[in-house]
């Protein structure tokens, strides 16, 4: 080294060298000559250092003092320590406070996000039936309501009076299939007055106002009541109970179970069958039940398909009768026969203009959409 | 009492430091005392002699100290880690200053430089030595002047310049012999006038 090498020259005459001195010496001289220069260099070199010293006045001693004294002031360095404490020095990177902070807190929010947690899910109640809205034509064909239900649009279910009426037993059928398509969501019609002959055989209204009136008392065909029946079955929950016979509305509706088969033959009368239910029904017996359509659908389908078979039933007797006839009184017509060309005759002349009550009509379906059971 | 009190003679500087940083003012006062003269007196051969800045200096190197003791790293040798800071220092302050001043090392302007050959009616002395050796030093590349006067003039130890000045030990020897070497051969006149 050649720190021993200075030593070695400043201590040491060249010739009282050993070996390995010589070879360490090496580094610097190489031979007496040089050697001597070397020693007189550094020797003179020490002493003149000596002389170029200087000592610190008494003045530095005191002001580095008064610092030292000086209390720290905690808020101008207290980033400093955060800092510091977040990365310190003597620790290595995998030990500094800060890494292992920022990986805890990766690992924590990538378990949050990665978790399904299943709250997130919308577990909300599936509305299993399908409500259609009513097409133009049936719309329209409600134009056709009574002077009293026209009056009142903004009552949710008519009132039609059987003796204030003059609706045939077609209209009847019409009036029940606006019921059945109204699908009420609110409460009855308090201000309907009940039926005092019918208190004793009235069941007791549930509290929804929902009616559950008995409607193995109607007339109704096989297959209506089987519609009937899986429409209870699938209604139970869905406020109120079973889906009531279309028709078997209220007190002073004028439907009836006898309406529902709208498939009766020709010449049927439903005056009788509207008498019979209006004295058995009760006293809430104002509203459509169920807000499941699917079965009301069902029937409405079937029930035009009927009406189909028996208007070409009916056209064919026409026919037949034009044939043997030319002229086909129209009181031969049947009540179906007459309301089918009712209902062509409205179509032509009505496609657009929508009346006020229809306008409400749609905005009840609205209602009856998005509206709550109470 | 006695038999409780510190001995702060026979800590070495890492356990003084570590001391003051857990509050010991005291420790911090036996620092002072053991690197003031050696701080000063760096300063006033690297700041061109200037004894008022040295001291300055002085006091911002252990001002800095005593406001951030836990910038020195306790696994460092204490006093290598002082002098690079205030070797730091120093090359901060040329760079503010990007000329050096002029304290008698370079020669003045308008003035030639003295001719290398010694006239033989001049007795050259012990106190022209001193000047000449400065000069030389002056005329050194800066990385051997840097390296021959922290081994000489601090007194540091291979490894210790090595640590200061971040380089290879390998590459502080060579540097040193070449300085020795140099600087030797241009002073050799005042040994046979000083014999």
């Amino acid at each position: 080294m050649i720190k021993e090498a200075e030593n070695i020259i400043l201590n040491k005459e060249y010739f009282e060298l050993s070996e390995e001195e010589l070879a360490t010496v090496s580094e610097l001289v190489q031979n007496a000559e040089e050697y001597e220069e070397m020693k007189w260099f550094l020797a003179s070199t020490q002493q003149a250092l000596v002389s170029d010293k200087i000592e610190a006045s008494p003045d530095l001693k005191r002001r580095v003092m008064e610092h030292l004294e000086q209390p720290k002031e905690d808020r101008k360095f207290w980033l400093n320590g955060v800092v510091v404490f977040l990365f310190p020095e003597d620790k290595k990177f995998y030990q500094k406070p800060a890494f292992q902070m920022s990986l805890a807190a990766l690992l924590i929010i990538g378990f949050l996000m990665v978790y399904d947690r299943p709250f997130q899910e919308n577990d909300m109640a599936i509305n299993d039936s399908e409500q259609i809205l009513p097409t133009i034509e049936e719309l329209d064909e409600k134009e056709e309501i009574s002077s009293g239900e026209a009056e009142a649009p903004e009552n949710e279910f008519t009132t039609i009076t059987i003796e204030d009426s003059k609706l045939t037993g077609e209209d009847i059928k019409e009036l029940d299939k606006e019921v059945l398509l109204e699908q009420p969501v609110f409460a009855m019609d308090v201000d309907a007055e009940p039926m005092d002959d019918l208190a004793d055989e009235v069941e007791e209204l549930p509290q929804d106002g929902f009616y559950q009136g008995p409607i193995e008392e109607a007339e109704v065909s096989n297959d209506d009541q089987t519609v009937l029946d899986n429409s209870r079955t699938n209604n139970k929950n869905e406020g109120g109970g079973a889906v009531t016979a279309p028709g078997v509305i209220s007190n002073n509706n004028a439907t009836t179970g006898g309406s529902v088969g709208g498939n009766q033959p020709s010449g049927y009368t439903e005056t009788t069958a509207l008498k019979d239910n209006r004295d058995k029904s009760s006293e809430g017996n104002k509203k459509v039940k169920s807000k499941s359509s699917t079965d009301t659908d069902r029937f409405l389908a079937k029930r035009n398909e009927t009406r189909t078979v028996a208007t070409q039933d009916a056209n064919n007797a026409d026919l037949d009768a034009v044939i043997a006839n030319e002229d086909v009184p129209e009181a031969g017509l049947s009540v179906q026969d007459s309301e089918e060309k009712k209902g062509e005759l409205k179509e032509q002349q009505q496609e657009k203009i929508r009346p006020y009550e229809l306008h409400v009509n749609e905005t009840k379906e609205l209602k009856s959409l998005f509206g709550t059971y109470k | 009492m006695g038999l409780f009190k510190k001995d702060y003679t026979k800590y070495t500087d890492e356990d003084l430091m570590r001391l003051y940083t857990e509050g010991d003012t005291v420790a911090f006062e036996h620092i002072y005392a053991r690197y003031e003269s050696f701080m000063v007196n760096f300063f006033y051969r690297k700041l061109w002699n200037d004894r008022i800045k040295a001291e300055d200096f002085a006091h911002d190197l252990f001002t800095k100290i005593i406001d951030k003791p836990e910038s020195f790293d306790l696994t460092r040798n204490f006093k290598t880690w002082l002098f690079s800071v205030a070797n730091n220092m120093c090359k901060n302050e040329y760079k503010r200053q990007e000329v050096r001043k002029n304290t008698g090392y370079d020669v003045p302007e308008g003035v030639e430089a003295k001719d290398e050959v010694i006239l033989p009616d001049m007795a050259v002395d012990k106190a022209n030595f001193a000047e000449e050796l400065k000069k030389e030093l002056e005329k050194l590349n800066e990385k051997h002047r840097e390296v021959f006067m922290l081994r000489h003039f601090e007194g540091l130890s291979l490894n210790e310049i090595a640590e200061t000045l971040e380089i290879n030990a390998g590459t502080v020897k060579s540097r040193l012999h070449h300085a020795t070497k140099t600087l030797a051969e241009n002073l050799a006149v005042f040994r046979k006038t000083m014999i």
